[in-house]
């Protein structure tokens, strides 16, 4: 007893005096050194950062206010507006904090004497946004981003007529050649991440979803003719992962970090259904063969089934995976021609699934099971059929290293380990005419392989390296 | 009178060190010691601070480090923002120090500017313990916090890289824009963080990150820090507004060193004696001692803190010294400024000594017997020593506190086995069985359980696991069961080291013998190899330190473990028991609690404990020898009465420390003051609590007063409290009441001899506080008895008042 009771004592008293150290350098720094107008972006905004965002950000909207954002503040929470400008006094936002023991920021120390200031010189001055023009998407098909280091790539995708391979970059996706021949196309967008990139079935559209962590989620649809951006819808305050087209194309399925599934029509990206039965992060998402069912595979260990009509849940297709770790299942697709699954996750072994039942569900049970594969090391983080289903391309990681395979799914052999990979694999893709597949991940490097023989036929990184850093 | 014991028992529980300090100037400063006094720089990021100390003309020193201003001669140094010494070119320069009007020239020798690579365990790891990421209330609780979890305080390198690198195809971190990585934009409210803001984007954490991903996160299997050591060692600060800048030092096995002390993470023992900030300083609160904390990467290291306050007036006088005992203990008190208490009187010491070895009080006869003696106090007192040391009581006292420790009870013995147990333990202390050689019995011990009564200790816990976790706490001191699901959190032991120690134990089986309850227990040889749980690897059997000792070839792993546990080169085993004993004697170990030894628990006197450890060891592990050493000190033999100088001193042993009597002894002593026979049911008549062979005895007094159920080997399963039940029971219970109105007790055999006032009053004192009343007390219960009339009534109220007082209630 009396050791965690100590441990808890002392973890207080430390957080205590930390803060307590880290105000006196924020303090310091903030001291107003010019005359020169009080700006917003570089000089309010970090203070609100720090002291109110925890409370005060889109998940919790505490007051019923959100300090995140410019606009936020401007509209105010359950008290009213937050600043009237050139009012310092009047503004609520600046009763709040100032005083002897003010009732915000809660729970924390006062801002000091000269951070109050600032606010107060700001809302004096007129209260002006002086945020830079997009500042969330400073980039654009003008002005691409330039990369000091190949980034993470976290997905890659074939078109349907095998020409074309696209693969995540920072804040855009970069079409190339399929033999990696060359670049043919950057669309840049908003989102920093894409998790999951995909061709609409006829070839004429890109739906890719992802986001900027912990800010917001997007799905973008592009226009492959004019690479134009069709739609972007944001989506919740964190990214979306595992975005999938249904067979026709119409409707387009994925998951997010807000624990929900949703599928919307790629018309227009109005939404058709969500569906709130995990209870982590949602990553991977697949149609069945007549569209009217979606299986979503969460961190939450479980496979879901549900409707597609009204997002009612129907089934736990793996009940709770028997032998599945911490971390869930990462990946999920539909076999192209039945009604069965290929997925992975933590304990590192591909499996292959019935989606609908055939036998009465009893708790704990693993009847849809149809085969495992000899487990990967690692990790599984995506996998992919060929066009008709007979092979499926799988990576995988350990975080110090990686590992790809092709299996084959009838017999469940293990047709080849693709070489020469020694870093995490996050992303795979089988070429439609099935003589190719692509392998990326940790170390920014796209990798083709002969699909028939398992040889690599080249590697090459997707961005062109400048000496200097995009963004700081 | 139990409102006096109540009293006396917030009197003990509040005790505190007196904090008289006056706020006197710091006296006039003579000159300036800076630590270390040279420096030598390796690598651009091998800044380094000093320690500035201002000394007075008697030597004392005050902790300038603050306040002191540093100005390197040459561009060859920079100071930066922390006030640490960092390289900017290669060559010597010297750095002037600054403080209280004097100077001092630190010269300063950078080797190289290489810039090694970030390691993410030995740079990046760190700040997520400094700054608190992985602690047990966020990202490293056991669920981790908002998606993201961390291994608890970094005991996992490889799971925090995978977390922060792997997971959700490296969210976390952005090799392109390291900026923009989550795990920068988190910590620095760039993005919403419930955690909130740790560090800005111009700390020396943000840089150490950022350039980290900047070099393509890398992980490598570092060298890891050999140990750390932190500056200065037990300091002492004078006054209770004074503070002290430590510096924390980790060395690498290639010999190298680095400064830490902005990655350490610091805490206090005990912050009403001093607190200490997050960047290493200690801060005086009041007059005491307390141990700075210091945890960096996987290694704990303490730090005495002596907080001396005004001492003005102090002045050592010397305390006579029996033994070596004496002299360790009084250079520490002359260290923190204390006086030692004078001798007990005769009477206190027999008491005190016959509840410490015997675990009853004197009768009466033996207590005049005692004070009649002419002899000089020291050689009566070593002459009752020895003959305490022979009795059978002493034998039937340590029989109860080894069955505590070993947990016997029929429960899982059975019945027989507990008889059984009972008399091995017995003959084994009546043999005065070497220590080691008892251990090693108890651990290698093969047979029924029956015929060799040593194998009930394998019958007592059946799982390899459950056995290594006793064995550790009962031998070594130590708790090894934190680490079962994760790596130790206090200390260096890993979750690895739990299954592989356990992994010597596998081989153990127990099989039905032929007699009833009988089991028999043998050694079968196994690979030793347990499953780690997370990892599902096979882990041979392996201790979790090696010593000097040859490797033991035999073919039974418990000879092997036997043979390592009861080494004398084991830093825990002979140490530990020396510990234990100390406690049971003083009220208090120098290390406390005693079956919790690790780097944050450091003892109140090292030195100390380490002599009676090798005294202990040169006397053959002799059990007796340890106890008469320590009973024969002045230390043990101190009064309870304080002096001006040691009224607030708990931990230093300056007099003795009040204990309450333990459940048995006080049943024993209520029988032995009244004269009652005892009669507890289901063992023979005569028998005491003290030799009652487990706690399935059923007698609620004791279980009121604390018996163990000895269902844990921790010492802490006997408590000591005291409860508003224990009083009513005290004044309105059967026990007391039955036992002094008993037709065959002491006062209804005095009335019935006809014994007079005078010798009531004195027969009463002598058997329930073991003295002489004072001419005081004489007076008032003669008075007392004359005004009541009835010898037996006047006679039982006075024995009912003194047995609830606490000169009867507590061991002083």
């Amino acid at each position: 007893m009396r050791l965690p009771r100590w441990s808890v004592l002392c973890l207080l008293n430390f957080c205590l005096a930390f803060a307590t150290a880290s105000s006196v350098t924020a303090q310091e720094k903030d001291a107003p050194v010019t005359t020169k107008p009080v700006s917003f972006y570089r000089q309010v905004r970090p203070i609100l950062q720090r002291s109110c965002s925890g409370c005060h950000q889109p998940a919790k909207l505490g007051g019923k206010l959100l300090l995140t954002t410019f606009a936020g503040m401007m509209q105010g929470g359950e008290g009213g507006p937050s600043v009237i400008a050139g009012k310092p006094d009047g503004s609520l936002l600046v009763q709040l904090i100032v005083g002897e023991k003010p009732d915000m920021p809660k729970g924390a120390d006062p801002l000091s004497a000269a951070q109050v200031d600032l606010i107060k010189r700001w809302i004096a001055e007129g209260a002006k946004d002086d945020t830079p023009e997009g500042i969330s998407d400073t980039f654009s098909a003008e002005k691409p981003p330039t990369y000091s280091a190949p980034p993470v790539i976290t997905a890659i995708a074939y078109s349907p007529d095998s020409s074309l391979l696209a693969v995540s970059g920072f804040h855009e996706i970069l079409l190339h050649k399929a033999d990696g021949s060359g670049l043919v196309h950057r669309l840049v967008g908003r989102s920093q991440r894409l998790n999951t990139i995909r061709f609409s079935p006829d070839g004429k559209r890109i739906g890719a979803v992802g986001g900027t962590p912990a800010l917001f989620g997007e799905v973008q649809f592009w226009n492959l003719a004019d690479q134009k951006l069709a739609f972007s819808n944001t989506v919740s305050f964190d990214t979306l992962f595992g975005g999938n087209f249904n067979d026709d194309g119409s409707l387009f399925s994925f998951g997010g970090a807000d624990n929900k599934v949703r599928v919307i029509k790629t018309a227009d990206g109005s939404p058709v259904m969500r569906m709130d039965a995990h209870s982590d992060y949602v990553i991977g998402t697949t149609f069945s063969l007549k569209s009217d069912h979606v299986v979503s595979v969460s961190r939450d260990m479980s496979m879901k089934l549900s409707i597609v009509e009204n997002g009612q849940f129907v089934d736990n297709v793996t009940s709770i995976t028997p032998g599945a770790l911490k971390g869930g299942l990462q990946t999920i697709q539909r076999h192209p021609k039945d009604e069965s699954v290929i997925c992975g996750g933590s304990d590192g072994e591909p499996k292959l699934y019935k989606i609908f039942r055939t036998q009465a569900r009893v708790i704990g049970d693993d009847f849809n099971r149809i085969r495992g594969f000899a487990p990967m090391p690692g990790r599984i983080f995506d996998a992919q059929f060929n066009a008709d289903g007979s092979k499926f391309v799988i990576g995988s990681s350990t975080a110090t290293g990686g590992a790809a395979r092709i299996y084959k799914t009838d017999d469940g052999a293990m047709l080849f380990e693709l070489p020469e990979i020694s870093s995490p694999v996050f992303a795979v893709a089988f070429r439609p005419d099935g003589k190719q597949v692509a392998i990326a991940g940790f170390d920014g490097q796209v990798r083709l392989y002969d699909a028939e023989t398992g040889k690599l036929v080249s590697k090459f990184i997707p961005v062109t390296i400048t000496s200097t850093v995009a963004v700081k | 009178m139990n409102l006096r014991m109540f009293s006396f028992a917030t009197v003990m529980c509040l005790s505190s060190f007196s904090d008289a300090t006056s706020a006197a100037e710091r006296p006039a400063i003579v000159g300036l010691e800076v630590y270390p006094p040279k420096l030598e720089l390796s690598g651009n990021r091998d800044a380094r601070r000093v320690i500035v100390s201002a000394k007075d003309a008697e030597g004392r020193l005050y902790d300038v480090s603050g306040e002191a201003k540093l100005v390197p001669a040459g561009g060859q140094v920079g100071i930066d923002r922390d006030g640490f010494i960092e390289p900017k070119a290669v060559g010597e320069t010297k750095v002037t120090v600054t403080a209280a009007g004097h100077s001092v020239d630190v010269p300063v020798a950078v080797k190289t500017l290489e810039t090694p690579p970030v390691s993410f365990i030995r740079e990046i790891i760190p700040i997520t313990s400094k700054v608190g990421c992985n602690q047990g209330t966020c990202h490293g609780s056991q669920q981790g916090k908002a998606g993201f979890k961390l291994s608890l305080r970094g005991y996992d390198p490889l799971y925090d890289y995978t977390a922060l690198v792997d997971d959700i195809s490296g969210r976390r971190f952005n090799r392109a824009v390291p900026a923009q990585s989550l795990m920068l934009l988190k910590p620095t409210q760039g993005v919403p963080h419930e955690g909130g803001f740790l560090f800005d984007e111009e700390s020396r954490y943000y840089d150490l990150i950022e350039k980290w991903i900047a070099e393509g996160c890398k992980y490598q299997e570092d060298r890891r820090v050999e140990r750390i050591e932190v500056y200065p060692q037990k300091p002492i600060l004078q006054r209770t507004d004074s503070t002290q800048q430590m510096i924390v030092l980790a060395f690498y096995p290639d010999g190298t060193s680095r400064d830490v002390t902005r990655e350490a993470v610091f805490d206090t023992s005990s912050f009403e004696v001093a607190t200490v900030t997050a960047s290493g300083v200690i801060k005086a609160v009041r007059r005491g001692e307390a141990a700075a904390l210091v945890r960096y990467e996987g290694l704990y290291a303490a730090n005495l803190i002596s907080v001396l306050g005004d001492r003005e007036g102090y002045q050592w006088q010397a305390s006579p010294e029996h033994n070596f005992v004496d002299t360790l203990v009084n250079k520490k008190l002359q260290r923190v400024k204390l006086l030692p208490s004078e001798l007990c009187s005769d009477a206190d010491f027999l008491r005190r000594v016959s509840f410490d070895l015997a675990g009853i009080p004197p009768t009466s006869e033996q207590v005049r017997a005692f004070l009649a003696d002419t002899r000089d106090t020291k050689t009566k007192r070593e002459a009752k020593i020895e003959e305490l040391l022979e009795s059978s009581d002493f034998i039937d006292h340590w029989t109860l506190k080894w069955s505590d420790l070993l947990m016997s009870n029929r429960k899982t013995i059975t019945e027989k086995g507990v008889w059984a147990f009972r008399n091995w333990l017995r003959a084994s202390l009546a043999e005065n069985k070497p220590y080691d050689q008892f251990v090693y019995e108890l651990l290698t011990s093969s047979g029924s359980t029956f015929e060799n009564p040593a194998t009930n200790y394998y019958r007592v816990a059946r799982e390899p696991s459950e056995v290594m976790e006793n064995m550790t706490q009962v031998f070594l001191g130590t708790r090894f069961n934190c680490n079962k699901c994760h790596d130790h959190p206090f200390e260096r032991w890993t979750q690895r080291q739990y299954y592989e120690l356990s992994g010597f134990l596998t081989g153990v089986v127990r099989k039905p013998g032929s007699e009833k309850d009988e089991e028999i227990v043998y050694s079968v040889a196994t690979g030793g190899a347990m499953k780690h749980p997370t990892t599902g690897q096979m882990l041979p059997s392996a201790f979790p330190f090696k010593l000097s000792i040859p490797e033991d070839t035999s073919p039974d792993a418990r000879i092997k473990l036997g043979k390592w546990i009861t080494a004398k080169e084991n830093p825990y085993f002979a140490k530990s028991i020396v510990n234990r004993y100390w406690s049971y004697l003083l009220g208090m170990g120098i290390i406390d609690p005693v079956d919790d030894i690790r780097a944050g628990n450091p003892p109140s006197n090292t030195e100390l404990l380490d002599a009676l450890t090798a005294d202990f060891i040169a006397h053959n592990f002799d059990l007796k020898y340890l106890v008469r050493t320590i009973v024969s000190s002045h230390t043990y033999q101190r009064a309870l009465k304080t002096n001006q100088w040691n009224e607030g001193d708990n931990t230093n042993f300056s007099h003795a420390l009040p204990r309450r009597l333990t459940a048995e002894q006080l049943y024993d002593a209520i029988q032995i003051a009244t004269g009652a026979p005892t009669n507890i049911p289901g063992v023979p008549a005569g028998f005491r609590a003290t030799q009652l062979p487990d706690p399935q005895i059923n007698l609620s007094f004791l279980d009121m007063f604390g018996r163990p159920p000895r269902e844990s080997p921790c010492e802490c399963e006997r408590t000591s409290d005291v409860s508003l039940g224990q009083t009513l029971n005290l004044i309105n219970g059967p026990t007391i009441a039955d036992a002094i109105a008993h037709p065959q007790a002491k006062i209804a055999r005095l009335v019935a001899e006809k014994a007079d006032n005078k010798k009531l009053v004195e027969e009463i004192y002598l058997t329930v506080v073991c003295r002489m009343p004072s001419e005081d007390e004489r007076t008032k219960s003669e008075a007392y008895l004359a005004q009541i009339g009835n010898p037996t009534d006047g006679a039982q109220d006075m024995m009912w008042a003194l047995i609830n007082s606490p000169a009867f209630l507590f061991n002083r």
